[in-house]
């Protein structure tokens, strides 16, 4: 082998062995927490919920998180035909219209687990906090229905 | 009559006697055209020639593992906002909802 060859080789192992521990430093210091843990953590925190309280919503959450999982099965097999272009153009407009108000019966039933979840949520707190809670999380989630909508009925329009 | 002929030519050739003298600066000479058919080495080359020995190589490989984890740990992964989490958590519209479950 030729000296550029050889340096080009040796430049290679260095770079493959300097990105494998850049990786590997990185995914042992990355949290191994949940989502829904850090969020909860998050709610006892800036809500200043005592411990009866915390154990109450995170009760709650559980048995939130186990419906809404379901729910959310059902909704992402409702949304994946409707938003894969491909699909729609051999379909017939009714069967596209059945399947949209399908889907969108499911965002209603979702969204309004979801908004009945955070009004239990509040009622554990005090009314203060219960109203500056909901005056938070409420917003963001009509937003992203707001969004998930745009993005279904562009996709139909494309 | 084959065999008589090599047996007369090993004969002149055990009696041949080589009177040549190597002229004073004969090695000197092979050594300058060596020289001057050589070309000189390029940086590449003069590079891999520092750099590609074992206790070296060993010396750069270990400094590269250091520098890495050095700045793996300065530039750690970014953890989720907190608040961000718990709407993701919560909300069926969220894109990164059905990620984690």
């Amino acid at each position: 082998m030729t000296p550029a060859g050889r340096l080009i080789g040796f430049a290679f192992i260095i770079l493959a062995l300097a990105g494998g521990t850049v990786w590997m430093t990185r995914e042992s210091l990355r949290s191994r927490e949940v989502p829904q843990d850090v969020g909860l953590r998050w709610l006892k925190d800036e809500y200043h919920l005592d411990d009866t309280a915390f154990a109450r919503i995170r009760a709650l959450h559980r048995d939130y998180f186990s419906q809404c999982t379901k729910m959310c099965r059902q909704l992402d097999a409702a949304d994946r035909p409707l938003l894969w272009r491909a699909r729609l153009r051999d379909r017939q407009n009714t069967d596209i219209t059945d399947e949209l108000n399908k889907e969108q019966a499911l965002c209603g039933d979702c969204e309004k687990a979801a908004t009945d979840h955070l009004h239990q949520v509040a009622a554990l707190m005090s009314p203060e906090q219960g109203r500056r809670f909901l005056n938070d999380i409420l917003p963001i989630l009509q937003q992203q229905r707001r969004e998930h909508d745009r993005r279904v009925s562009s996709s139909l329009r494309r | 009559m084959k065999s008589n002929d090599s047996d007369s030519l090993h004969e002149l050739l055990t009696s041949w006697q080589e009177q040549a003298e190597t002229p004073p600066d004969f090695r000197r000479e092979v050594w300058r055209r060596i020289a001057a058919e050589a070309h000189d080495p390029g940086w590449v080359e003069r590079l891999a020639w520092w750099l590609l020995r074992p206790k070296r190589e060993g010396v750069v490989l270990a400094l590269v593992i250091v520098l890495a984890v050095v700045w793996g740990i300065t530039h750690p992964p970014e953890e989720i906002n907190p608040h961000d989490a718990y709407v993701m958590s919560i909300s069926p519209f969220d894109p990164s909802h059905l990620r984690d479950r």
